[in-house]
């Protein structure tokens, strides 16, 4: 009897706590991280006797979480790789749009400008026409200023995003370690059995954690885990948690490094998660995008300038500069000894390739190198301003003195942009007209005419004297560059003459005694020749070795933008499914489903009601045994 | 598989943002009539659309170019054509001015409607574009560039003429300089003139010259003296350099030259050839009108007078065959121009095609891919109900 009892009690009691298991799970159906459990069952030690073992009930062995460890860390790997995508795709997409809406692209205002150009061709002289170049050259200019201060915007938001993600990582670290330090008080308390729930509390912290940075864990015999980031800082060791930092670079260039623990750097070596996605972001998004965008503002206003002063403006004096001059910057690293300053001006800009470079005072001598490729680039000058150090199309002046050692970051390009500026505001001043005029002798008997002159240096002093070409021969002239006809040049037919930094095709040939004159331009000329020459850069190579026109260039900034946003969407997308596939199997394994319950509900019910029923029967045995016994 | 009921919502819920999400694409699609909002949608195409953009505006630059140099080439073909007519105003009154009824009084109102036609010719040659600038004044365009000094036409503006690019590699010049309009012409024929010397006393008239052997004319000065029914050619230096008879009405020639005159020269009579000099139009007319308003007292005068005639209508014939082909060369360019907005403005037809055909939206393709992607989002909710409304528990009673 009493076994029976027993027997029924036991089970009255195992199954009151599978029916208290079950209804965990329905209450925890929708609660983040939670492993479904169960009740594990076992029969007791039965009791031996001559006819044979008989049973004693059921107990409860433990309750099991159930989860499978492998896709627990495949989803935290997939979470990792989707949130760095995440924020990569988005910064991406930000930019594309910024380069290349119509709205915001610089298509238009730059095709709009030489289109003003092309109109102060056709009237020269008009003031409207002039007006509207200058206008033109403001919207263009204000509109690389915004697209470099959207694209410092998004620098700046990602350095912000990167101290409250690093904030968050601290955060996660520390409540590991806490939890860390319970789960292992708590398996040791009741004789190693799981604590759960706080299991499950510790796969949710460490899912954030991936979220934000990628890591690897590798499990103690304690219970707890450990937790490092994928290039092996331990974040959390057992109870202990270090923690992440920023701080200014070595260059004070305003962005941030990562310092782990108290002066490591590992800016270079994090990956995964938010924050790898926002210096990956910085790194193949912004920065080459800031430099890109950078070249192209250099690249037109040298264009521009570069052609501008071979014309003549309507007082007569040659073009000064229609943009600021650009430049670029240099940043010295805090740790410098000397005191030397670098100013970094632009040489060639066919040269540049919108890279960084990094300037090094070593053993006497200057090295540069490319902070892209890591490859040294050769520079000629000696970096005095008369002779600066020429390399990669930019000029570096010196002063001051360097200390060996001292490193200086180079950016030719990067904030070009933002710098961009119209230079000229009187639109009188605007070099409409070729600065020279070319005039064939009225009594000439050769049939040979004279072209516009073309200029070929605008830097020669004597470029706007006076010439006159004499013919002595068909084949012979003379210059009188100084006054008297005292050379004699031989002449072969379609070659032009050059005199004084241009040059003078003659079209036809010229017989002995023809004169031809080059003098300068006339004040407030009608003429149209370096209006036409200005509308002409639109199609002329001036980048990348003179293979790449200005348009060509703003195209190649805006689709190469649209490249790298449309493959982050798609690997993006890719991710977000493979996610999706790794949240589904651990769901697969260890997520709630309801009718599942709602069966168990059933089935421990019955179970339930039956061990009941097993107490109701002994209660009646024991009863018949009393009235059997009774009288 | 096993399902749990989180997934099982979760599906759902991502079958239906999936759909939203591609329906809110081609609604943008359709509101905006392109393909793609920005360069990630299709970065190929995007380059291919620029590049197409680029070439569009180049073409409408070439094209608004040759409507601006046809503009102003119409006002210098109006200008050439006045001159041409002027010319031949100028012409028709010399002969009227030669006829043998007209008085000294009739040449003289004559000789002033000629001098008011220099008036005219130097306001055409200062003629402006329109805008407050000359027209043929070359660069220097800021000045009238012509004044009368008296004498000849002075000449301000330079040779500097202003081009039009209508083409990737095809400009125009969009004018002539002035100097080439007005300044250009010769006296004489073109190769030489021949005058009359003042004491002539014979009724001799130079009536044609010639050059009928090109090659054999060496540019020189000569002069031919006449003396009892023969003629001598002397050079510069005064040398015989070719003598011979002369009968009234035959010709006299030598190195190329071939002069015809009419009328018995008087012994010692002469005529004088030089190389033809440059001469401006306003000076041509200019010398007609003082020549016809010069005296003719007696019948050797009006024989010089003629021989000056003679050769101030060949002078003026030269004019406006020079002004007729200056326009010839205008109507050129003209064409050219047409010819060049033409063909930009096919080849800009042909570029919106294949950007239309790039960036610009299939509206029935969208349209029908609106319809599927509405019932394919309808067909997510509802399933969603269906399943959600699905549970074990609603049977546990």
């Amino acid at each position: 009897m009493s076994d029976l009892l027993s027997i029924g009690s036991s089970a009255l009691l195992a199954y009151r706590r599978a029916l208290d298991t079950t209804s965990h799970n329905i209450a925890n159906v929708n609660t983040a991280g939670y492993t479904r459990q169960r009740v594990e069952l076992t029969t007791r030690a039965p009791t031996g006797s001559g006819s044979g073992y008989f049973g004693t009930g059921v107990d409860v062995s433990t309750v099991r979480r159930i989860s499978d460890g492998l896709t627990n860390t495949r989803l935290q790997s997939d979470t990792s790789a989707y949130a760095r995508l995440e924020v990569y795709a988005g910064f991406a997409g930000r930019i594309d749009t910024l380069l290349s809406s119509a709205d915001t692209s610089l298509a238009a205002p730059l095709q709009n400008f030489f289109d003003a150009a092309n109109a102060l061709a056709q009237n020269p002289t008009s003031t409207a026409a002039r007006q509207a170049l200058i206008g033109n050259a403001q919207t263009l200019a204000a509109r690389f200023n915004q697209a470099q201060s959207q694209l410092d915007g998004m620098s700046t938001e990602v350095d912000a995003r990167m101290r409250t993600t690093v904030d968050e990582i601290n955060q996660l670290s520390r409540s590991l370690a806490q939890i860390n330090e319970r789960i292992a008080q708590a398996q040791g308390q009741f004789s190693g059995q799981p604590p759960n729930d706080l299991l499950d509390q510790r796969d949710q912290l460490l899912q954030d954690l991936a979220g934000r940075i990628g890591i690897t864990t590798v499990s103690q015999d304690d219970g707890s885990l450990n937790v490092f980031t994928a290039s092996g800082q331990a974040l959390v060791l057992g109870s202990q948690a270090t923690a992440l930092s920023v701080r200014g670079d070595a260059y004070q260039s305003g962005r941030l490094d990562i310092v782990f623990g108290a002066n490591t750097v590992v800016t270079g070596q994090l990956s995964g998660g938010t924050l790898g996605g926002l210096l990956d972001v910085r790194r193949e998004v912004l920065d080459p995008a800031r430099s890109e965008l950078g070249r192209l503002a250099v690249g037109i206003a040298a264009a521009v300038n570069d052609q501008h002063a071979q014309g003549l403006d309507a007082t007569g004096a040659l073009g000064g500069a229609f943009f600021a001059e650009p430049a670029g910057t240099a940043l010295a690293a805090t740790a410098n000894g000397g005191g030397a300053q670098v100013a970094v001006g632009i040489g060639d800009v066919a040269l540049l390739n919108g890279h960084d470079y990094e300037l090094r005072y070593q053993s006497g001598g200057w090295q540069l190198t490319d902070r892209s490729t890591g490859a040294s680039v050769a520079m000629s000058g000696s970096g005095t301003a008369a002779d600066p150090l020429r390399g990669a199309g930019i000029e570096l002046t010196i002063s001051g003195t360097a200390a060996e050692g001292d490193r200086w970051w180079l950016q030719p390009t990067a904030n070009a942009a933002g710098a961009m500026r119209v230079a000229i505001q009187d639109p009188a001043r605007i070099a409409a007209a070729a600065p020279l005029r070319a005039s064939t002798g009225l009594g000439n008997s050769g049939s040979a005419t004279a072209a516009t002159p073309a200029v070929v240096d605008a830097s020669n002093p004597a470029l706007l004297d006076p010439v006159t070409i004499q013919f002595t021969s068909a084949t012979t002239y003379q210059v009188n560059g100084s006054g008297s006809y005292s050379y004699s040049y031989s002449y072969s037919p379609g070659t032009p003459i050059t005199v004084n930094g241009w040059q003078l095709a003659l079209n036809g040939t010229p017989a002995a005694g023809d004169s031809f004159g080059v003098q300068r331009g006339a004040t407030d000329s009608g003429d149209n020749g370096n209006a036409r020459a200005l509308a002409g850069l639109a199609t002329r190579g001036v980048l990348d070795g003179g293979r790449s026109s200005l348009g060509s260039t703003q195209t190649a900034l805006a689709s190469s933008a649209g490249l790298n946003a449309q493959q982050a969407t798609l690997q993006r997308d890719a991710q977000a499914a493979m996610q999706t596939q790794s949240r589904n199997a651990r769901d697969s394994v260890s997520g709630v489903n309801l009718d599942e319950e709602a069966a168990d509900l059933v089935r421990f019910q019955q179970a339930y009601q039956a061990a009941a029923r097993v107490i109701q029967v002994a209660d009646t045995l024991f009863q018949t045994l009393l009235q059997a016994t009774g009288r | 598989m096993r399902v749990s009921t989180g997934m099982l919502h979760q599906q759902g819920l991502a079958a239906m943002q999936r759909q939203q999400a591609q329906l809110a694409q081609t609604q943008n699609q359709l509101a905006t009539n392109r393909k793609w909002a920005s360069a990630a949608d299709d970065p190929a195409g995007y380059a291919a659309a620029q590049g197409l953009d680029r070439q569009l505006a180049q073409l409408t630059q070439h094209q608004s170019n040759a409507e601006a140099a046809r503009h102003r080439l119409l006002m210098e073909e109006n200008a050439l054509a006045e001159s041409v007519d002027l010319m031949q105003r100028a012409r028709e009154l010399a002969i009227q001015a030669n006829s043998a009824g007209q008085s000294a009084e009739s040449r003289a109102v004559i000789a002033k409607e000629l001098a008011l036609m220099r008036e005219s010719l130097l306001a055409l040659a200062n003629r402006d574009d329109g805008q407050g600038r000359y027209l043929f004044a070359g660069s220097a365009d800021a000045q009238a560039p012509f004044s009368w000094s008296g004498g000849a036409a002075l000449y301000a503006g330079d040779q500097q003429v202003r081009t039009a690019q209508i083409g990737s590699a095809r400009s125009i010049a969009e004018g002539d300089a002035g100097d080439a309009v007005f300044l250009n012409l010769s006296t004489g024929n073109g190769r030489y003139a021949v005058s009359a010397d003042a004491s002539n006393s014979g009724s001799s008239q130079l009536t044609a010259t010639k050059l009928y052997d090109a090659g054999l004319w060496d540019g020189g000065s000569y002069s031919v003296t006449f003396n009892a029914g023969t003629y001598e050619v002397r050079d510069a230096g005064n040398a015989v350099i070719q003598s011979g008879s002369y009968q009234a009405g035959s010709v006299v020639r030598f190195r190329g030259v071939e002069l015809s005159f009419s009328g018995v020269p008087a012994d010692g009579d002469r005529y004088s050839v030089a190389p033809s000099q440059t001469q401006d139009a306003l000076a041509l007319v200019d010398k007609l009108a003082r020549l016809i308003a010069s005296p003719q007292d007696d019948a050797a005068a009006r024989a010089r007078w003629q021989t000056a005639l003679q050769q101030g209508l060949s002078e003026l014939d030269a004019a406006q065959l020079h002004f007729s082909d200056l326009r010839a060369g205008v109507g050129l360019r003209l064409s050219a121009a047409d010819d060049a907005a033409d063909l930009a403005s096919a080849q800009r037809v042909q570029v919106q095609d294949a950007l239309s055909d790039l960036r610009d939206l299939d509206y029935a393709e969208a349209a029908s891919r609106l319809q599927q992607q509405l019932t394919a989002l309808q067909a997510a909710q509802q399933t969603y109900l269906r399943v959600q409304g699905l549970s074990l528990f609603d049977y546990l009673r």
